[in-house]
């Protein structure tokens, strides 16, 4: 139906937005038996399926068919499929998702660019991991399948394929795959990391830890506002590794803690949407003063920067401080790397956020304040981060989560 | 009766009406505002006198349950500390709200300005009233942003842009060393309810080593004040965290007053709200106390060097609050808010007065007529008639004290006060320095010499010595009503008796250095002195004046992180996408 309109963009936005709509309130209100309650998945789901309605709610409209929606709902599809198949046909799903992410990264830019090649390489190993994980057992298969997920919830080295695409790709898939990736990654990575050894996890924490190093250094000196985001989202997105890593599991602070980070990037990468479709691929110094010239968006992008570098009482705060009140350990080397990254986070976030909208607005650009979409889906992502913030549970559905500690599930 | 949560919904409600009305109503949406805050001071009065005769109001809303992790509630807590601070916050922010409805007419930014005061005001009355550490940390925080953003009221304007960002990450650095501190308490007593903390920090010592194999080990309740403490270093502006507070005056003025008046406090009140802990902790304690010394002499002396008057005020409050610290390393926690709240009076009228009048002198074209003063100043100079016995009770009446000090640290006599010695001995110590500094100021103002003169100071002694002595005392008996409980933390914080000892003499000492000083002014006399000493006197101006450089280390230090970060990036890190 997408393909027949694809060439009226608005009826085509119109059309995706239904069916993504549609898609949530079947999840909302209609069976879920064929999902196994007993865990993370509907809550997961609902995620992937909220990020795909605010990409297509929040994506500018152009002349030419929009075709990052048509990949954006087709990743939705293969994401459900593994999600929902906790054995092998899951992981073919999985398989899919990859060779669409090397299919879509080839054909937004040069398929020799450094984005390129690194989804290529990263992702063709990724596929190549999980057709051989059938065949393997015992901690071979824990680690090919632990490489596999860390290119999807990004670790270093691993976290390549991730920040290419989130720094290249055009409309709102950076949005959509900010939040897409580490969910069906985390999904994955649940189910293995309490049969993992001792000695893998720290392995992993030591990855973490030069992740938050590394994507916290990066972040100072990227230029481009996409790049900022992707080495802030490596920084989050290890300290959700260095707590994956330790001895405890805590599932709900680490749903909670996923949710809001995975939703903040989408919603700032919504907003780096439309400025770029605005005023072009610009760097951050080139913009200034858009606070005198588009208040509305204004007032939501300093919300946004006050959920994205943890304040309160929004899902980061929420979330990081149920991950680290959760943890038995006191003052260990990674919670002090940790602290040292939720402080840099508090400079480079909100001097994104100073370089866009303070200072004195160029006064030979055209400046048009964010439309109705637009506002409306960062204010659905604040409003559901505010909720994460005060009344986690609602949201989640704690009750039916497992004690990972006494639970053995296996994914594949 | 009405319900407390009142107090804090009604700057909160006019928050939320000041935007939603403004396009109708325009400017007079100020008022919205100042009817919210007067109501929420007659409020809070009227809780201050409720919880004076009554236990402290104790009031849950919610639990929030983190994950699986521990349950903070929601709610509000109002005693007699809280109840003091938010009849101070509610006036002095109605006092404000009524200035900046003129200050800022015809302004743009109106509207963002009455909506983000009203937010902060609520903030800080949620801090105050707050029942557990992780509220109290939560609305900490928010302080911290909505300051910034109330700093960069004028956004065009790059230098007040730079300060304020440098206050955010100031403030935020402060921040992350209390969620530290909080992090630590709980792991240590499995629980951030004030109550409960305390008495598992006094039941349970716990030694934590830094360093592996048991090499410098530390008390976890004092590991776990000193990192809260930087919290509050930052707050209220103490070396070396003290950086972003001379550089706010690019704000605008009521800003300026709300924070010198309101925010700087916040350490103040955070020290207090968790006295018993660093009751239980006198190395922490006496740390404070040599970091608000140092602080105190720091901001005193920067504040001599400054030409603008707006900035003299700023490193006034450094000092002041620096002075504040001191007086809660000593124990003497209920001095502190009796001290915060005349001095949060008084220097909030201070910078009304000085916007008012910048602003008065930036638009108006005439020059001021000739007054006596300046009349005064522009007559030939003659030697101001001066009494001998002027200076002589003056220099008496300030040694007295110390004596009077050292004998009562050596039990030589009782002074009859319902505090130990040591609370008797606190008091008399800080109505010296206060004395001191009244006297030394009226004989800089060439006051005439007469016997009106020796009545002035014999009276603002008296009066000085009986506020600390008698009000002072009152007020924290008022604030730490359980028998024992003040003298406790007087005793956790003294100092060795040598110790004490010396730091009176030797502050007599410059006491008695600066009455020769001004005496042989006063003379048109110079006193001599070997050339070295000029050389020092030049190069403590230079390093006053240039704020010990503190700013430009900073500023090193930042761009050094952001020049690293390049290197390492290029260097090693350019292979990666």
């Amino acid at each position: 139906m997408g393909f027949l309109l694809r060439k009226t963009p608005k009826r085509l936005i119109a059309w995706f937005l239904i069916v993504t709509t549609l898609i949530f309130l079947a999840l909302l209100f209609g069976p879920l038996s064929f999902i196994n309650q007993m865990s993370t998945v509907p809550a997961l789901t609902f995620l992937i399926t909220f990020g795909g309605c605010l990409s297509v709610l929040g994506r500018w409209l152009e002349s030419r068919p929009p075709s990052d929606l048509f990949e954006i709902l087709i990743l939705m599809g293969l994401g459900f499929g593994f999600l929902w198949n906790p054995d092998f046909l899951g992981l073919i799903f999985l398989a899919g998702i990859y060779t669409l992410l090397i299919l879509i990264q080839s054909r937004s830019g040069n398929f020799l660019s450094r984005e390129s090649r690194w989804a290529t390489v990263l992702y063709g190993a990724a596929i190549l991991a999980l057709t051989a994980s059938p065949f393997l057992s015992g901690t071979t298969r824990q680690i090919v399948l632990l490489l596999a997920y860390a290119t999807l919830l990004p670790l270093f080295p691993l976290h390549g394929a991730y920040t290419s695409l989130l720094g290249s790709l055009p409309g709102t898939l950076p949005a959509f795959l900010s939040l897409f990736l580490p969910a069906l990654g985390l999904h994955g990575l649940l189910s293995l990391l309490h049969i993992v050894s001792p000695e893998i996890k720290q392995i992993l924490l030591f990855c973490a830890v030069l992740g938050i190093l590394i994507g916290t250094l990066r972040s100072l000196v990227q230029g481009r506002i996409p790049h900022i985001l992707s080495q802030t989202a490596l920084v989050f997105w290890s300290i959700l590794w260095s707590y994956l890593s330790l001895s405890t599991l805590e599932p709900r602070a680490l749903l909670i803690f996923l949710s809001a980070v995975a939703l903040s990037l989408c919603g700032l990468f919504l907003a780096w949407h439309g400025l770029r479709s605005r005023y072009g691929n610009l760097t951050l110094n080139q913009f200034s003063g858009l606070g005198s010239v588009m208040p509305r968006f204004s007032v939501l992008f300093s919300l946004l920067t006050m959920a994205a570098m943890g304040l309160p009482f929004f899902g980061v705060f929420s979330g990081f401080t149920a991950m680290t009140f959760s943890v038995s350990v006191y003052f260990s080397w990674p919670l002090f790397f940790t602290l040292i990254a939720w402080f840099f986070a508090s400079w480079r976030i909100p001097s994104l956020m100073e370089c866009l909208l303070f200072g004195k607005a160029n006064p030979n650009w055209i400046h048009r304040d964010f439309g109705m979409r637009e506002l409306t889906a960062l204010s659905l992502i604040l409003i559901v981060l505010f909720i994460l913030g005060v009344a986690p549970h609602a949201l989640i559905g704690l009750e039916h989560l497992p004690n990972l500690s006494a639970t053995m599930v296996e994914t594949g | 009766m009405p319900h407390p949560i009142l107090i804090l919904l009604l700057p909160f409600l006019s928050g939320l009406l000041i935007p939603i009305f403004s396009s109708r109503l325009g400017e007079k949406t100020a008022k919205i505002g100042i009817l919210a805050h007067a109501a929420s001071f007659l409020l809070s009065v009227f809780f201050l006198y409720d919880v004076s005769s009554q236990p402290p109001i104790d009031i849950s809303f919610f639990p929030t349950t983190l994950g699986d992790g521990p349950i903070f509630r929601f709610g509000v807590y109002i005693d007699r500390l809280a109840a003091v601070m938010m009849v101070l916050i509610t006036g002095v922010s109605s006092i404000i709200h009524i200035f900046s409805k003129n200050y800022l007419h015809q302004d743009i930014g109106h509207t963002r300005f009455f909506t983000l005061l009203s937010f902060i005001t609520f903030t800080l009355l949620c801090l105050v009233s707050s029942p557990n550490l992780f509220m109290l940390f939560v609305f900490w925080q928010l302080i911290s942003w909505l300051l910034y953003l109330l700093l960069s009221y004028n956004y065009e304007h790059h230098p007040t842009r730079r300060a304020a960002f440098k206050t955010l990450l100031i403030l935020r650095l402060g921040d992350v060393a209390f969620l530290g501190g909080i992090l630590l308490a709980y792991s240590l007593y499995g629980t951030l309810e004030f109550s409960s903390l305390f008495s598992r920090a006094a039941e349970n010592p716990i030694s934590l080593s830094l360093l592996p194999g048991g090499l410098f080990t530390v008390s976890g309740i004092t590991a776990t004040a000193l990192l809260i403490f930087i919290g509050a270093m930052s707050k209220s502006a103490q070396f070396p965290l003290h950086v972003w507070l001379p550089d706010t005056m690019y704000g605008p003025t009521p800003v300026s007053a709300l924070m010198h008046a309101g925010i700087v406090n916040a350490g103040g009140f955070l020290l207090n709200r968790l006295a018993p802990l660093y009751g239980l902790s006198p190395v922490s304690l006496n740390f404070i106390f040599a970091l608000g010394a140092f602080t105190t002499f720091l901001g005193a002396g920067i504040m001599l060097t400054q030409n603008d008057v707006k900035k003299m005020l700023g490193y006034s409050t450094i000092a002041q609050m620096g002075y504040m610290i001191m007086e809660c390393g000593l124990g003497a926690f209920a001095l502190a808010i009796f001290h915060f709240i005349a001095h949060g009076l008084f220097k909030a009228s201070l910078f009304l007065s000085a916007g008012s009048v910048i602003h008065t002198t930036r638009i108006e074209p005439k020059l001021p007529k000739p007054t006596k003063i300046s009349q005064i100043l522009s007559e030939p100079k003659t030697e101001a008639p001066f009494s001998r016995l002027i200076w002589f009770v003056g220099f008496v009446m300030t040694l007295i004290l110390p004596l009077l000090i050292l004998f009562a640290a050596h039990g030589i006599f009782h002074i009859p006060l319902s505090n130990e010695a040591h609370g008797a001995v606190i008091f008399l110590f800080f109505s010296w320095v206060t004395s001191s500094q009244a006297i030394i100021s009226l004989y800089r103002m060439n006051a005439v010499a007469s016997w009106k003169v020796v009545c002035a100071m014999t009276a603002a002694l008296v009066l000085i010595i009986f506020t600390y002595l008698f009000a002072g005392e009152r007020f924290t008996i008022f604030l730490y009503p359980s028998p024992g409980e003040a003298a406790f933390y007087f005793e956790a914080a003294a100092l060795p008796t040598l110790l004490f000892d010396l730091f009176i003499i030797f502050s007599s000492i410059i006491i008695i250095a600066v009455w020769a000083f001004l005496y042989a002014n006063a003379r048109g006399q110079h006193i001599l002195m070997p050339a070295w000493v000029d050389q020092v006197k030049e190069r403590c101006y230079v390093l006053f004046i240039n704020r010990l450089y503190l700013d430009l280390f900073y500023q090193k230090i930042s761009q050094r992180i952001i020049d690293f970060a390049h290197k390492i990036d290029k260097r090693y890190l350019a292979w990666l996408p």
